[in-house]
């Protein structure tokens, strides 16, 4: 019998101006409750989302995220909350912007790769120039253009660092030690990447030939869709302490920003696991309320099989990440007759927000080892964390939270309250508030582009149908979003940057 | 399958819903090419005759209200001309379409704007009423429409009978990556697929469609023909006609990464049939 919607929200109890908790009992099975940040502007898209399934019954797959949150807490072997952030969205199977923890020493856990998201390692990479936006006005459109023509965007796109089957399966165990080796990365760069952008828990062998042949042509470029190379230029600095370390702490100063993943391989990696998980969860007893949620068992021979796959789709989008690092710095290099290393074009961080770890948590005192899925979500260390390089030991993780197309983008650092509450998780962006189609029907085209444009900010693009779908009007507000990340302690704001050029495919 | 006549005024519905067709139809008749490859739900032909459905509109309406049932608010707001599957793509021009997000979609789309969850799911759901309510989007001669879904397309394509579907499900993912109508026939490529059930062989067919044009040359088929669908062993073969594309003489669409069950759907009935099924892009 179907509920209302006063029905429902019974289940749904606020903890906080920004936190809201929804209790064992929403869906069938739940095992620990459910808890999402929002504050009030993003609260409505939310409960507006789950009152219009209430109306239209339970039809079709497509559930609301607070109902994904809820079927996702009731996964086997999930530790202490299911999470969503206030970007969520709904998704397949886990919503997008949901982290969901499991006990790596409890047998019947499982491991999701909707819990991942298909494009595995999708992240963002910040580098920082010591050019000011006075240096960089007069060349603008050439510098956007000369990114442009160095970092293959688009449906078609092929990549233009030579790499053979060989150097694939290198790449993949590799990960950014293969840059490395290679010659397109600086030794420093892998200090401030997650992993050191590198997974040692790669193994080539378990990803298919299908995935590796899609993977091939498409080794250093950027890809569609959301993802994009910025310039941006320092807009506001929040926090003077964290600017200073991370060596962006100028107002002015002009930084890129690249937002991208693990593109075709990624993707077949995911596919081909929720193929053989399915198999799997028939097998094993494994019932979940929701077809889209494939997993499989942590331990079992597929979800084995599937982590060390994920750990090289991962790899290859740091290599993916490293090598555009490469050609911006080219870019870059090429309009201002100089060289990166002049240009001071380090990597502030890499950071990725489509992932699954394996990380040390406390859990009610207790210190666990836990299998956390961030889909959508951003790791957002603390101070003193062994895992963050040394020289951000004293500010916290950086966390790069890209904007829209044409809107503000932040850097964040990582709490102790949010390693507390959140498993050291943040926001990833703005997240869709509608969608594709809506917005290219209404949405003009050449409306978006000159409001960009009024805005000074230089953009070559692609498709320019992807203008209209990518238009910030379809996104959530960012700053919303941060801002409440900010308000529930679990991310600091350190720095807000703003676009001059957008590169998209 | 007489149409469902009624005209609406367009002033009755909420303007979120009606300026996206409208919107669009006006684009199309203006004809500035803003997008210049189209959106994929541009037709190219057919007359503003502004019909729509009593159904389509009242289902819209409630929705919009938020005051909807459950039986038959999947055909919702489509505004739908109601023609039969070929008439559809005809008539399908000017009615409004593809913009107004059935469902869920409508209930709170009243309430804010840029709300585009739980688009697509309706068309997956059941099949009882009439697919053809849905057809009105249809691109150009083929039997394809795009479908609203928050963060992804929704490819929703239909015929006689369900080879023909999954054919025009095949050309509805390569046109969205780039408009079939600049591709020329003139190469043949062959496909197989094969799977353990027919929603497997839905998602195997058009994950090999798209295999093919990433790893071959990025090939796009604007005539698929399905020479094999066998529903014993699952597995379907396929040939393709038309071009590597060429960014110099093919309009950039985007780019699909991957096939997904959400809300996948095949109907089959006597005479007609059709498939939804969400791509990630």
């Amino acid at each position: 019998m179907p509920r209302t919607y006063a029905e429902e929200m019974s289940y749904i109890r606020q903890l906080s101006p920004v936190s809201y908790e929804v209790a064992p009992g929403f869906v069938p099975g739940m095992r620990v409750p459910g808890t999402f940040y929002v504050n009030d502007s993003l609260k409505g898209l939310l409960f507006e989302e789950l009152q219009a399934a209430v109306q239209r019954g339970d039809h079709g797959g497509f559930l609301p995220a607070v109902k994904q949150l809820a079927n996702v807490a009731a996964l086997p072997g999930i530790v202490k909350c299911s999470i969503a952030l206030p970007d969520v969205h709904s998704g397949y199977g886990f919503a997008i912007g949901n982290v969901a923890a499991f006990d790596m020493d409890n047998p019947e856990a499982v491991v999701s790769p909707g819990g991942v998201g298909f494009d595995i390692n999708c992240g963002v990479r910040l580098l920082r120039t010591n050019l000011t936006e006075a240096d960089v006005a007069p060349h603008r459109e050439q510098l956007a253009q000369s990114l442009f023509d160095h970092i293959p965007v688009g449906v078609g796109s092929q990549g233009i660092i030579p790499t053979t089957a060989k150097d694939m399966e290198a790449a993949l165990e590799l990960g950014m030690d293969w840059s490395l080796r290679e010659g397109y990365a600086w030794a420093e760069d892998k200090e401030h990447c997650e992993e050191y952008g590198r997974m040692l828990s790669a193994d080539p062998r378990y990803v298919s030939a299908r995935a590796k042949k899609r993977g091939l042509p498409q080794m250093g470029t950027l890809g569609a869709g959301n993802h994009y190379a910025e310039v941006q230029v320092v807009d506001e600095v929040f926090d003077e302490v964290a600017a200073r370390r991370m060596g962006i702490d100028q107002v002015g100063q002009v930084v890129v920003m690249i937002h991208s993943g693990s593109r075709g391989l990624g993707h077949q990696v995911a596919t081909d696991a929720l193929v053989a998980m399915e198999r799997a969860m028939a097998r094993d007893g494994i019932v979940t309320n929701d077809r889209q949620l494939a997993c499989a068992r942590i331990q079992s021979e597929e979800g084995q099989a599937y982590l060390k796959a994920m750990a090289c789709a991962a790899n290859y989008a740091w290599v993916n990440r490293s090598s555009m690092t490469f050609l911006a710095r080219q870019a870059f290099a090429k309009v201002f007759s100089s060289t990166p290393d002049d240009l001071d074009m380090h990597v502030v961080y890499d950071v990725s927000h489509n992932i699954a770890k394996v990380e040390q948590h406390m859990v009610d005192g207790k210190p666990m080892r836990l299998l956390v899925h961030r889909k959508g979500s951003t790791r957002a260390f603390p101070p003193h964390h062994p895992l963050i390089p040394a020289d951000y030991q004293l500010i916290g993780q950086p966390v790069l939270i890209g904007g829209t197309m044409g809107t503000s983008s932040y850097v964040l650092t990582g709490t102790d309250r949010g390693f507390a509450e959140t498993f050291g998780s943040t926001c990833h962006g703005a997240g869709r508030a509608r969608s594709r189609n809506n917005s290219r029907n209404k949405l003009d085209y050449t409306e978006v582009l000159d409001s960009l444009k009024a805005k000074g900010i230089s953009i070559r693009v692609a498709s320019p149908k992807l203008v209209m779908e990518e238009a910030p009007e379809s996104y959530k507000d960012v700053s919303a979003v941060v801002d409440t990340c900010h308000a529930a302690g679990i991310s600091n704001k350190a720095v807000k940057l703003r676009p001059i050029a957008v590169i998209k495919g | 399958m007489p149409p469902a006549d009624g005209v609406i005024a367009e002033e009755e519905a909420l303007p979120q819903r009606t300026n996206a067709g409208r919107r669009r139809r006006e684009q199309e008749v203006d004809k500035g090419a803003q997008e210049p490859s189209g959106s994929g739900i541009v037709a190219e032909h057919g007359p503003r005759d502004g019909k729509v459905s009593d159904q389509g509109r009242h289902i819209e309406a409630e929705t919009l209200h938020a005051e909807g049932q459950a039986s038959g608010q999947k055909d919702e707001g489509r505004g739908m001309s109601g023609a039969g599957p070929s008439g559809i793509a005809k008539a399908s021009v000017a009615a409004r379409s593809g913009g107004p997000e059935p469902g869920g979609g409508g209930g709170e789309g009243g309430g804010g704007e840029g709300k585009g969850g739980g688009g697509g799911a309706e068309g997956g759901a059941g099949g009882e009423d009439a697919p053809f309510v849905y057809r009105t989007a249809a691109v150009g001669h083929y039997q394809f429409e795009y479908l609203d879904h928050t963060a992804d397309i929704q490819l929703h394509a239909w015929g006689s009978d369900l080879t023909e579907a999954f054919e025009q499900c095949g050309l509805a993912m390569f046109n969205y990556m780039s408009p079939l109508k600049r591709v020329k026939p003139v190469e043949s490529r062959t496909y197989r697929a094969e799977a353990h059930d027919l929603q497997s062989l839905l998602y195997a067919f058009l994950d090999e469609l798209l295999f093919e044009f990433a790893t071959e040359g990025y090939f796009l088929a604007r005539e698929l023909t399905i020479t094999r669908f066998d529903r014993e062993a699952w597995v379907i073969e396929a040939e393709g006609r038309g071009e590597c594309f060429d960014p110099s003489r093919h309009d950039t669409g985007t780019e699909v990464k991957a096939i997904t069950y959400s809300a996948m759907s095949i109907r089959e009935a006597e005479g007609d049939a059709d498939v939804f099924v969400i791509v990630d892009i």
